[in-house]
């Protein structure tokens, strides 16, 4: 059997809820598989492959397009519980009994959500660059992602360069590393999101992110082991969001890298890779 | 032959007046590792899983500070002093640099040290501390505990470590028990309690280092080493929001923050600790 790589792992498909969910599954078939939720407007293809590969060395990693996103059929949902009920979906559809779940921003949303309504199926919990209902600046985009989503790139994929970078010449260096990396896969490459997909993401993004009383209570019911990683100065999903999602869940770990913005796991992606292999696998616990 | 924790024996070393103790101990590589101790705390009272583990691949320095435990001189009463007094004990070990470790008042002298001495300092870890004009704990019970003495050890008692450093949880207080049980393995050649002296001026010290001095948080941003903040997630000694302030100011670091656990997180999870304190001294 051929070993596939983030590069040439092929699109498959299954059906689930009458959505047609494309996915990517790749890496050493042994113990429980590690499932990625995309951020806004990303496809399978907006994941490092120096992160997805370095995971798969060891584990199986499964790439997936939600409903409605790039090449999976269906719509996007206008509530990040009902995005989490077809992620649910597609990874029963999988016939996978237990998966560990990876949710970086909109996809962290999507994890914590997964969690919560199927907790037999998640054993250890990954939150990236993400953020509690009701979370700090989380109503509607902050300012600083208004103004970096509201300009034109070229090419347009500098777009992540603001997004994920900080504007400190190692970040920046890191990013444009980062992008080169993205840029790489050729063959079978997602198409980029259609303009449906913006406004029903932004819509469930306002609904998790407006205020309601108590809003930090619901994180106490999550008793998976849970990593919080993101960059301290994060102007996407303020990084104070990634405390409180410690300071709330019982069992959370929380790691923060210096001079990182909300695309921390790109600009350090080997010690990503560590620390959460560290995690998943327990070492040193 | 290698000694280990619980068999390095007791050395002194003369300068700027002090006779400072220590211990050295661990594989002769890459820079030495010094550690920074507690409130009242001397070189016992260090976990052997984490010192022997630090000493697998580098050797390992720990000490008392003018006028703790079995050092001579008077404990100073300001932070500041305390830095310049662990500089002079570095410098008379003919040390150009070394990496630091310094947990609670330990992490405030090693903060001192740093900017008063950066060419000192390559790396810096921070544990259970907070900066300059700290949140305060508002725990009640905390100046109580912190402050009380076991009469037959003339030191804080396993209640005081088991209610200060470590959650209530059953887990939490279970790995306190552990942890005090390893910190007890050493039997010869055993450290002496610190003096009233010493804890009063610490005191004196700590509530110096509460208040604001300039801009508040301003001079972390002098702080240039590569630093890794770490703490429990509910610290009731120096409450778990300042090792988040540490990481928001001083550029270059990173923060680690351990589940269920209180100030001493690093007693609590000995081999993730070292894991991950390995992986950040090794970068």
């Amino acid at each position: 059997m051929t070993t596939h790589t983030h590069q040439t792992a092929p699109t498959q498909f299954v059906e689930a809820k009458g959505i047609r969910f494309a996915y990517r599954r790749f890496g050493k078939a042994s113990g429980v598989p590690l499932v990625f939720n995309m951020h806004f407007t990303g496809t399978m293809d907006h994941w490092d492959p120096l992160v997805t590969d370095g995971f798969a060395k060891d584990r199986e990693v499964i790439l997936f397009d939600n409903a409605g996103v790039s090449s999976s059929s269906g719509e996007v949902p206008t509530s990040v519980e009902r995005m989490a009920a077809n992620a649910l979906a597609f990874i029963k559809a999988l016939s996978l009994s237990q998966v560990d779940v990876l949710g970086f921003s909109l996809g962290g949303l999507v994890a914590q959500e997964l969690t919560l309504v199927a907790p037999e199926l998640v054993r250890r919990l990954v939150l990236v660059g993400t953020g509690p209902r009701s979370g700090e600046s989380m109503a509607s985009l902050t300012p600083e992602a208004q103004k970096i989503f509201g300009a034109t790139y070229d090419p347009p994929d500098h777009l992540w360069l603001s997004v994920f970078f900080t504007p400190s010449e190692a970040s920046q260096a890191a990013g444009r590393a980062y992008l080169n990396r993205f840029r790489r896969r050729t063959e079978g490459r997602d198409p980029e999101v259609n303009e449906s997909v913006v406004p029903a993401q932004l819509e469930a993004l306002a609904k998790w992110g407006a205020p309601r009383a108590n809003p930090f209570d619901y994180l106490n019911a999550i008793h998976q082991p849970t990593l919080v990683i993101n960059g301290d100065n994060d102007v996407i999903v303020y990084t104070i969001n990634s405390y409180i999602l410690q300071q709330n869940i019982p069992n959370a770990q929380l790691i923060l890298y210096p001079d990182a913005n909300h695309g921390s796991q790109y600009q350090y992606p080997e010690r990503f890779v560590r620390h959460v292999s560290m995690f998943l696998s327990e070492e040193g616990a | 032959m290698t000694h280990t924790h619980a068999t390095a024996p007791t050395q002194f070393v003369e300068a700027n007046g002090i006779r400072f103790a220590y211990r050295r101990f661990g594989r002769d590589t890459r820079e030495p590792l010094l550690l920074m101790q507690h409130f009242r705390g001397g070189m016992d009272h260090w976990d052997p899983a984490i010192t022997d583990g630090f000493a697998l691949d580098r050797p390992v320095i720990l000490f008392n500070n003018a006028g703790v435990a079995s050092s001579s001189g008077e404990t100073p009463n300001t932070i500041d002093a305390m830095g310049e007094h662990a500089a002079d004990f570095i410098g008379a070990l003919g040390l150009s640099h070394v990496d630091v470790l310094g947990f609670s008042i330990g992490g405030y002298i090693a903060q001192a040290l740093t900017l008063r001495h950066p060419a000192l300092v390559k790396r810096l870890m921070l544990v259970g501390t907070g900066p300059r004009a700290s949140e305060p704990s508002n725990d009640p019970k905390y100046p109580q505990y912190a402050t009380s003495t076991d009469p037959g050890t003339g030191e804080a008692g396993l209640g005081a470590f088991l209610y200060l450093f470590f959650s209530p949880s059953a887990s939490s207080q279970g790995a306190g028990r552990a942890f005090w049980e390893r910190r007890h393995l050493r039997r010869k050649d055993i450290d002496s309690p610190s003096s009233a002296q010493a804890m009063k001026a610490q005191l004196a010290a700590i509530a110096e280092w509460r208040e604001v001095r300039g801009e508040r948080f301003g001079e972390l941003k002098r702080i240039a080493q590569p630093t890794l903040v770490m703490n429990g997630n509910r610290d009731i000694m120096v409450p778990t929001i300042n090792s988040f302030t540490l990481s928001q100011h001083i550029p270059n670091a990173q923060l680690i923050i351990y589940p269920d656990s209180g100030h001493a997180s690093h007693f609590q999870y000995p081999d993730l600790f070292l894991a991950h304190a390995r992986l950040f001294l090794d970068r």
